[in-house]
């Protein structure tokens, strides 16, 4: 579940808390909570959580349920790839 | 003529040929035309070669098809060598490897003709081919074609487009622009303006062809699948080794591996798979790895063996967040927080890991602070605490054991407080163990060792509300309202305008008052105060709060010796909708502590008598209403408090016919009719609750109080088990909360909102055709299969419910011999209750259903539970080897079996 927090703002576990709130605000310019109002709040919530790494411990060190599946880690591969531009040679290949 | 036998071999090479497998009839072809030299055998030799060469070139065998060229042009020179139907092939073959010149000069055409050239510009790009016999126009175009493709590539569209515009529309490489520019429009997402320009390409060419591969990850593209158009990437491209394309796809078939694994709980095979792609997955996708650890692990804890748990930790040390691995085995023993039905050596198992990770491996967590690693250390010590806390109160888990728990639990809340100070949990948690399992005796002694907690949290948490709402209460209970006064002003503080600091604020003028009272001097003082009370305005739904103020100013009066003033008093209290007779109610309360001279007592009674029996009204109902509760729920008594409160209660229930007119007056009627009703379970106010409250609801629709008091009519219902009836009230229920939206943080509805929390379970737990077993036409004698249900339980049941305090002693029925498994058993109970009958093979069923349902860590917890009931029906008869179903482990030992009688078996 904490690492869902990570998830939606993008980060990787264990970012510095500059790089947090740098994040945030990025996030926070791209959904403004007056046209994008579920999506700020789920960023909001992220960042409250993760703000505070004290609060954050209980879970950390005793919940073994993750809010992730190897089906969401698949995806996020298989999106990345897609959105690759194929290498010229590849392309080209696929004339013969 | 050609022999038989010569007919078979070239039969032979003709099935090679039709294989493919070139190479292998050239050689046949090859060793036969060295003793046969027939036209027939030389064509099938050079169409031999000429297939293989073509193989070699296709596969880019470059200088292997270059050596055999010149082979086949060795054979070319023998005389009747008839080439007449592959000789077609040859120019473009010989073109592309550069052998041009090598061409017999009847198949050389003119390198500069547009066909050739067009061919050249399509090798070119698809095969690498040379640049070497393109014009030097056309091989110029060729290079901006080639550097817009790799502009393409690196997402720099528009200078792409840039370095297309100068290709002329006859030119070879018009067939690539148009490629181009479709490509671009591609990437943009833009299926379109892609289509307008690939339509124009030729079919012959290489981008036509392209573009048609590409055209199936169109339509792919759209859908939400993205892994078919990623698979069939991967399959067109025959992706070489240690090309980025085949890591990526190696990478995607290790996920999907661990996948299956996690999902087969293949957790051996899982482990294994890991460990050796582990680096690869790790240097592949860096960013990913970190999760893909993750999963694997969590699957691993939540469902694996404990020993592939162990081979999993030894491969992987230090693991995120547990040095040792010491942490991981915790929660293993731990089972996820089951700790219900634990058992003392599974207690013990936790307890030891999770002792050593706080001990040695926290301080070795690099990625934790100093402050981290104290407040992970409390949290340890505090779980640890909870986790003996949790069986002990609820369940008497350890009733005679030498397992010294009592002091364990207190020195783990301890350590979590000297670890980490301000981690206020422990706190709370010490104040829960101190206040379970607490005789009314030591009542005062756990309370003043409640309060130093409270004065230690506040040490290193100064705002912490609870703990000054804490100290606050103690002191007023304790009747030491100027030992509550700095708490109280620290409250304040924190949020003075809020309504809870209101209500407090009234709680702290009457502890004040009532002390100044008791000293009967600060005359000065006590009026200040009473005008600072009157005053204010705080507005309240409590008749009894504003009551009070009045009766401890009539009070106040009367022992200053002023008589007309306090007269005055019920004048005063007029003004604030307080009749005469609840006056006199709250006044006879208080009369108790502040005692009153014996004609102004009388003179209150036989007002009181007198009034009481008169005409039933609105205000006062209401008012008396309150007050009534009030006492009632403080179990406040005073001189023939029984009879008054009586007295009271009849005149509130005389009001079923009233009119009223606010809301303040109908909720102190409804309020005390529901306390006598629902909780105290009085019948003979039921038909008057239930009047007012449909008044209420017509009356003030909005009021969340009276949709309160309407869904708790369910509980006044003889067929509450009827599944409708539970709906009815769970919907009452939800628009209670709903209608409590508008009043967040208002102390008068908490204590209804808690019930209205509690009284969802409750429901829950209640299903149709209940009380099912108890049935009308039972003769009442006991049920051979359940002897520790008599009938003074069922008959509890049935007259009561379900209801907590019935549910208590359901559970005190179970034997304690059953020690940890007296939980789960309840459950099964229950759930056979809820399923309509409780007999052995009801029993049976559930209990099997269950343990089926456990993960296998479950299944062995439980088994390993079962042991401590061995003995307690012993198989007399050893030696006989026929299973017998009633030996079944499942089998509840506490329910009598029917003996049966075993046949021996002879020796």
């Amino acid at each position: 579940m904490y690492e869902a927090h990570y998830h939606t703002l993008g980060l990787t576990p264990g970012c510095s808390e500059e790089i947090l709130r740098k994040r945030y605000l990025e996030l926070v310019q791209q959904f403004p909570p007056e046209l994008h109002p579920e999506s700020f709040s789920k960023i909001h919530e992220a960042y409250e959580k993760l703000r505070d790494p004290l609060g954050a411990i209980p879970e950390l060190l005793f919940s073994t349920r993750l809010d992730d599946s190897m089906e969401q880690i698949i995806e996020i591969f298989l999106t990345a790839i897609r959105n690759e531009r194929l290498p010229t040679t590849t392309l080209l290949n696929m004339g013969e | 003529m050609i022999s038989a036998k010569v007919h078979s071999k070239i039969s032979k090479i003709q099935d090679l040929r039709r294989r493919g497998d070139w190479k292998k009839a050239y050689k046949e072809a090859l060793f036969l035309s060295r003793n046969h030299n027939e036209p027939e055998l030389r064509q099938l030799l050079v169409s031999s070669l000429w297939g293989w060469i073509k193989e070699q070139f296709h596969r880019n065998q470059i200088d292997e098809a270059k050596a055999n060229i010149k082979e086949l042009l060795r054979f070319l020179k023998m005389p009747n060598t008839d080439v007449a139907e592959i000789q077609h092939e040859f120019p473009s073959i010989f073109r592309s490897l550069g052998l041009n010149a090598l061409l017999p000069e009847h198949l050389r055409q003119d390198m500069s003709s547009p066909e050739v050239q067009t061919e050249l510009v399509d090798r070119f790009f698809v095969r690498g081919g040379s640049s070497d016999d393109l014009l030097p126009e056309i091989r110029s175009q060729a290079f901006l074609v080639r550097e817009a493709l790799e502009k393409v590539e690196a997402k720099h569209d528009n200078e792409a487009l840039e370095l297309l515009r100068s290709i002329p529309f006859h030119s070879p490489l018009s067939e690539w622009r148009l490629f181009v520019r479709g490509l671009i429009s591609y990437y943009q997402k833009n299926d379109e303006k892609a289509e307008e320009s690939w339509k124009r390409l030729s079919e012959s060419r290489p981008p036509h062809r392209i573009v048609a591969r590409l055209k199936k990850f169109l339509t792919d593209n759209r859908e939400t699948s993205t892994q078919n158009f990623v698979l069939r990437l991967f399959d067109l491209f025959h992706a070489k080794t240690d090309s980025p394309q085949a890591r990526k796809a190696e990478f995607l078939s290790h996920l999907r591996q661990l996948d299956n694994y996690i999902r087969q709980k293949k957790f051996k095979e899982l482990v294994g798979h890991f460990q050796s792609s582990r680096s690869f997955l790790q240097q592949t996708e860096p960013q990913l790895y970190d999760r893909i650890f993750r999963l694997v692990y969590s699957s691993l804890v939540d469902d694996a063996m404990p020993d592939v748990v162990r081979q999993f930790i030894e491969r992987n040390l230090p693991l995120p967040l547990d040095p040792s691995g010491n942490r991981t085995l915790g929660l293993l023993a731990a089972g996820k927080g089951n700790t219900e039905c634990m058992r003392p050596r599974w207690l013990k198992k936790t307890q030891h890991y999770f002792e050593l990770f706080a001990e040695q491996d926290i301080d070795r967590i690099e990625s934790f602070t100093p402050k981290m690693k104290a407040r992970a250390k409390a949290v340890v010590y505090d779980w640890l605490g909870n986790l003996l806390l949790q069986p002990l109160s609820r369940f008497d888990m350890y009733p005679d054991s030498d397992f010294p728990i009592q002091e364990k639990i207190l020195d783990y809340f301890n350590k979590a407080i000297e670890n980490d100070p301000t981690y206020t949990n422990s706190y709370h948690h010490l104040q829960a163990f101190y206040s379970s399992n607490v005789n009314v005796q030591e009542r005062n002694e756990i309370n003043s060792k409640i309060a130093e907690i409270n004065r230690k949290l506040l040490e290193h948490v100064p705002e912490d509300k609870d703990a000054l709402k804490y100290l606050f209460s103690y002191y007023l209970i304790e009747k030491k309202p100027s030992a509550a006064a700095p708490y109280f002003e620290r409250l304040r503080n924190l949020d003075p305008l809020s309504r809870e600091t209101a209500f407090l604020t009234r709680q702290f003028q009457f502890a004040r008052l009532r002390e100044l009272l008791q000293l009967n001097l600060l005359q000065k003082e006590t009026k200040e105060l009473f005008e600072e009370i009157e005053n204010s305005n705080f507005e309240t739904i409590l008749y009894r709060l504003d009551a009070l103020p009045f009766a401890l100013r009539y009070v106040f009066e009367i022992i200053s010796f002023r008589p007309s003033e306090a007269e005055n008093v019920f004048a005063l209290a007029e003004k604030k909708d307080i009749k005469r007779l609840p006056l006199i109610l709250a006044i006879f309360a208080e009369a108790e502590t502040f005692p009153l001279p014996k004609p102004v007592i009388e003179s209150l009674r036989n007002e009181w008598k007198t009034t009481i029996i008169g005409r039933c009204n609105g205000n006062i109902a209401g008012a008396l209403g309150d007050i009534v509760y009030g006492f009632l729920k403080g179990e406040k008594e005073f001189f023939d408090s029984e009879k008054i409160l009586d007295q009271a209660l009849a005149f509130v229930n005389r009001s079923g016919q009233v009119k009223w007119k606010c809301e303040k007056d109908l909720f102190g009627a409804c309020n005390v009719l529901w306390h006598v009703t629902v909780n105290l379970k009085k019948q003979k106010y039921e038909a008057t609750y239930r009047k007012l409250v449909q008044k209420a609801l017509s009356q003030f629709p909005k009021s969340p109080y009276f949709a309160f008091f309407d869904a708790e009519t369910f509980f006044l219902e003889e067929k509450y088990f009827q599944k409708f009836r539970q709906k009815s009230a769970i919907d009452k229920y939800q628009k209670f909360l709903e209608r409590c939206n508008g009043f967040r943080n208002d102390p008068q509805l908490e204590p209804y909102l808690t019930i209205a929390k509690r009284r969802f379970q409750e429901i829950d737990s209640v299903s149709e055709g209940f009380p099912p077993y108890y049935n009308d036409d039972d003769d009442g004698s006991l049920d051979d299969d359940i002897p520790f249900l008599s009938p003074e339980v069922r008959k509890l049941i049935a007259e009561n419910g379900l209801t907590p305090e019935v549910k208590q002693q359901l559970f005190d029925c179970l034997p304690k011999e059953m020690g940890a498994l007296r939980p789960f058993l309840f459950e099964v109970f229950m759930e056979c209750l809820a399923r309509g009958a409780l007999n052995s093979e009801q029993f049976s069923r559930v209990l099997q259903e269950k343990i089926e349902n456990m993960s296998f860590f479950e299944q062995m917890k439980f088994m390993s539970s079962l042991p401590s009931l061995s003995g307690i029906n012993p198989d007399e008869d050893e030696e006989d080897e026929e299973e017998d179903e009633e030996d079944d482990i499942f089998f509840p030992f506490f329910l009598k079996r029917k003996k049966k009688k075993k046949k021996k078996k002879k020796k």
